[in-house]
């Protein structure tokens, strides 16, 4: 093969072969690991700090749990139960209940 | 299906900054990053107000929207976490984030950023749940534990709320009923999305005579 063709070859090579070498551009999203819902439990942590009261795996009974919770945060539930209803029918622009 | 939300009520936060060390402490969270701070409004003045800023788990996170290595996801309970094996650290959503929520460690060599941390609302990451992975990487799953943030949880005057949106919401528009007053839910149209936007309203704009800010 001639000096000519030699050359032609090896730059339609440089050319054509780095294409190969390249990374999917749409691979990062398939990388994500799956993860599990946190209603099936913390199955690896130490059973001491799961809170008592629902059943690791039923998604209703985590679901009971992470409301009953967030009303723990509600100290008119908690403490003055019977203010939140009063308050809840008053209207709109209406001078709101004070609190006992 | 829950959907997670934090509320911060700035009519009662004291800056004690109990949910930041709360945070800190329950996640082991490195020197220099902190996944929720408080944020005074005319500090000093009379009439100063404060509020605890964190990731809010948007409806529609801009932070996924600009990820090049789409390293987030949203869970069923709607809660925005991401996967540090694929973050690059190039520090896009932090950019993108409204509420500055994305934060990098300072100790990388040559001033790289490192891989991004930020809330997960004690939900952990892709990691198994409880696992010491988890853990290591993201923090404590108290999702998975049956349990609401540290942050909120540990809230002395419950001015920072967490949980299932419908629930925390009615009990901050119980709350402005009951004071007449402080119907400002700080971040909630921005994370949540505004009525004609076809997103959940924010909680005290039908019931409250006061502007909602967002």
């Amino acid at each position: 093969m001639t000096r000519a063709a030699w050359s032609l070859v090896v730059v339609a090579a440089a050319v054509l072969l780095p294409a190969c070498g390249e990374h999917s551009q749409g691979e990062p999203a398939r990388l994500k690991k799956a993860d599990a819902k946190a209603s099936s439990g913390a199955v690896a942590a130490d059973k001491a700090y799961m809170a008592n009261g629902w059943t690791a795996g039923d998604d209703t009974s985590w679901q009971n749990q992470i409301r009953g919770r967030a009303q723990g945060q509600n100290e008119y539930a908690r403490i003055i139960s019977a203010t939140p209803a009063a308050t809840a029918a008053a209207p709109i622009g209406a001078t709101p209940a004070k609190a006992p | 299906m829950a959907r997670m939300k934090f509320i911060c009520d700035a009519e009662r936060c004291i800056e004690c900054n109990g949910c930041t060390t709360a945070c800190k402490a329950e996640h082991e969270v490195p020197w220099g990053v902190n996944r929720r701070r408080v944020v005074t409004m005319n500090d000093g003045v009379p009439g100063e107000k404060s509020i605890s800023v964190a990731c809010m788990h948007c409806s529609d996170a801009p932070c996924m929207a600009v990820c090049p290595v789409d390293c987030f996801y949203r869970t069923d309970e709607g809660v925005v976490l991401h996967d540090k094996d694929v973050c690059i650290g190039c520090g896009y959503c932090s950019y993108a984030c409204p509420f500055g929520a994305p934060q990098f460690p300072s100790n990388g060599t040559f001033g790289m950023r490192g891989k991004m941390d930020k809330c997960t609302f004690c939900a952990g990451g892709p990691e198994d749940n409880g696992s010491q992975a988890e853990f290591e990487k993201y923090g404590r799953n108290r999702l998975a534990e049956g349990k609401l943030p540290a942050c909120a949880e540990m809230c002395s005057t419950k001015a920072l709320l967490g949980g299932d949106g419908d629930v925390v919401a009615d009990i901050f528009r119980n709350r402005v009923l009951v004071r007449g007053k402080g119907s400002e839910v700080w971040g909630w149209g921005t994370a949540y999305g505004k009525p004609t936007q076809g997103q959940p309203s924010a909680p005290p704009s039908t019931t409250a005579t006061e502007g909602t800010k967002s």
